[in-house]
């Protein structure tokens, strides 16, 4: 277990530039202030007060998922920037270890730029939280960022096969801020993004939310809740799954030593 | 330097190994390019031996096979009896590479940091990581430059510790890919010391490298390389006495003899000529099959008075190097 800590750490110390107080502050306090700024805007330009509070409590959460899944998908393109992508498929680490150490980090950053999110919310523009069930909300952060992380997992695995990581990183996080609700209600969207909305990690977690902010009942809440859950254990299956095969097939095509 | 007796099997076993890498189009598979064309060969337990070959012959691709790191097309290749792509799990925690260069560490971790997590990966313990970490970068000589950021560390300094890094996990084979490049003639030099050393431990060691030198001094045996085929191999001796290489014939002119060259080359056993420089006077390196009617044949084109010295020896190991690869 101590292996793994000190992966985590000095993954995260090699690969990012965040472990230093300007690196912190612009990414996990500056980021989240913007976004509350921006989207407050964005709502009042809109013509609908109550938009402001949907785009901002949307954004809060789909904060994790960016920056866990940003995080995993960029480690293993920095990796093979700084030429140690080969070095660590060399080794005999389990895949597995090496996925956990790469995300360990980005948890807490995710979490903290949710937190900061929601409470720039109240301090200014004033969100009420008083209604909210914050069990509820405990909840369905805890599930969106574990479906978030078996997302990480599937797409960060393709990255070992593609040097062009943001094409893959913009596909992967544009489709889950359009598709899920974080923006647009999902029922508004053409029949056919809805469906594919509906196993996209976030839509049902994201509906658990907003339900615990206006202070609903776990039971209201518990069939997404499942949704959210199964999809998590979906991702989490079909990502551990492709480790073997994505490795294998960067192996037949000289992609785990070939560079950025 | 030689081969450990009694361990079974050699240390690597490479058989008809082929590898083709195809150009992806966005429809099916674009132009193809065979990197390795049907090599085989065998390096004994506790023994140096050398890959040569020009750039693009294929010896990374043959030391990327052999770590794991690439399937081959077809052939088989072994690492202390077992298959790379089928067994590469059991292979990897007793075999370890160095590349030559700046890549493969992380410039914004200390030294000892970068050991630490390689350590890790290999799942030493912390102790031990911490143990090993300090007695290799003493080996290496960096200790006193464990706690500096890799980013300041020199060029050389960075191959250091690409050795230590090697070194880590105390490995059985040993793949160095280009270990000198980069490094001050102290550092090759002491790098040069080191492989037979680790040899004498009993690990086996692969190297590929351009400096035929280097190879001649630390190699148990060699084989060279060339767009993809094995064009010889033997012990140093053996490449630079055998394969028909002939000798060599150094010959030093008073007076600049540029129209010479061409005239030379003509001649029919006459392998190849180099034009150098042995102090203010023209040197001609001219290999040739037959050394009794080539001094002949350049005593009758250059004329006595145009001849400082004429010298027959071996050819070295550059120069048979240089006749199979061309």
């Amino acid at each position: 277990m101590s292996n793994l800590f000190t992966q985590i750490y000095l993954s995260y110390k090699a690969l990012f530039l965040w472990l230093n107080w300007p690196g912190v502050i612009g990414n996990i306090v500056a980021r989240p202030m913007l976004n509350v700024a921006m989207f407050s805007l964005v709502g009042r330009f809109a013509g609908h007060p109550e938009a402001t509070q949907r785009y901002v409590l949307g954004m809060a959460l789909y904060s994790i998922v960016e920056i866990v899944t940003g995080g995993v998908i960029q480690s293993f393109s920095y990796e093979r920037g700084f030429g140690t992508l080969p070095l660590i498929y060399c080794s005999p680490a389990s895949r597995w270890w090496i996925y956990a150490a790469r995300s360990g980090m980005h948890y807490p950053n995710g979490l903290v730029c949710f937190v900061l999110s929601v409470t720039f919310g109240a301090i200014f523009l004033g969100f009420d939280y008083s209604r909210t069930n914050w069990a509820l909300l405990v909840i369905a952060v805890i599930v969106v960022t574990l479906s978030s992380s078996a997302y990480a997992l599937l797409i960060g695995n393709i990255t070992l096969l593609y040097r062009n990581w943001t094409a893959i990183y913009s596909f992967a996080g544009s489709a889950i801020l359009l598709l899920t609700g974080v923006l647009i209600p999902v029922s508004v969207l053409p029949v056919p993004l809805q469906a594919l909305a509906q196993i996209l990690p976030l839509t049902h977690g994201l509906e658990a939310f907003r339900a615990a902010f206006a202070g609903a009942d776990i039971t209201v809440a518990t069939d997404a809740l499942l949704w959210e859950i199964a999809i998590a254990l979906a991702y989490g299956v079909v990502g551990f799954v492709s480790f073997r095969l994505i490795e294998e097939a960067a192996r037949r095509t000289g992609m785990i030593e070939a560079g950025i | 330097m030689n081969a450990l007796p009694g361990k079974a099997g050699p240390a690597i076993e490479v058989t008809e190994l082929r590898r083709v890498y195809f150009d992806n189009k966005l429809l099916g598979r674009g132009r193809e390019t065979v990197a390795l064309d049907g090599i085989s060969f065998s390096v004994e337990p506790g023994s140096v031996f050398g890959l040569l070959g020009p750039n693009g012959a294929g010896k990374t691709t043959t030391v990327r096979v052999l770590t794991t790191l690439l399937t081959p097309t077809s052939g088989q290749a072994r690492v202390l009896g077992l298959e790379v792509v089928r067994q590469a799990q059991m292979l990897r925690p007793r075999i370890a590479f160095i590349f030559g260069g700046d890549r493969g560490l992380y410039g914004r971790l200390t030294g000892s940091e970068n050991l630490r997590y390689f350590a890790a990966l290999h799942q030493l313990s912390p102790r031990e990581a911490k143990r090993r970490a300090g007695d290799l970068l003493e080996q290496v000589g960096l200790s006193g430059r464990g706690d500096t950021l890799v980013e300041q560390y020199s060029r050389g300094m960075k191959q250091r510790l690409h050795l230590a890094r090697g070194l880590l996990i105390d490995p059985e084979v040993l793949f160095l890919d280009e270990p000198t490049i980069g490094l001050d003639p102290a550092g090759a030099r002491d790098l040069r010391r080191l492989v037979p050393e680790l040899a004498a431990q009993g690990k086996t060691v692969l190297l590929t490298t351009h400096y035929m030198y280097e190879a001649d001094a630390i190699c148990d045996r060699i084989a060279i390389i060339n767009k993809g085929e094995l064009v010889a191999q033997g012990t140093p001796a053996e490449i630079k006495s055998g394969f028909g290489m002939g000798s060599v014939l150094d010959v030093v002119l008073r007076q600049p003899a540029s129209e010479l060259v061409p005239a030379l080359e003509k001649i029919e056993e006459i392998e190849y000529v180099d034009v150098g420089a042995e102090g203010p006077y023209p040197k001609l390196t001219i290999l040739t099959t037959d050394a009794t009617l080539t001094r002949a044949r350049i005593e009758a084109l250059v004329g006595e008075t145009n001849l400082e010295r004429i010298a027959l020896r071996a050819p070295t190991l550059e120069e048979a190097y240089l006749k199979l690869v061309r």
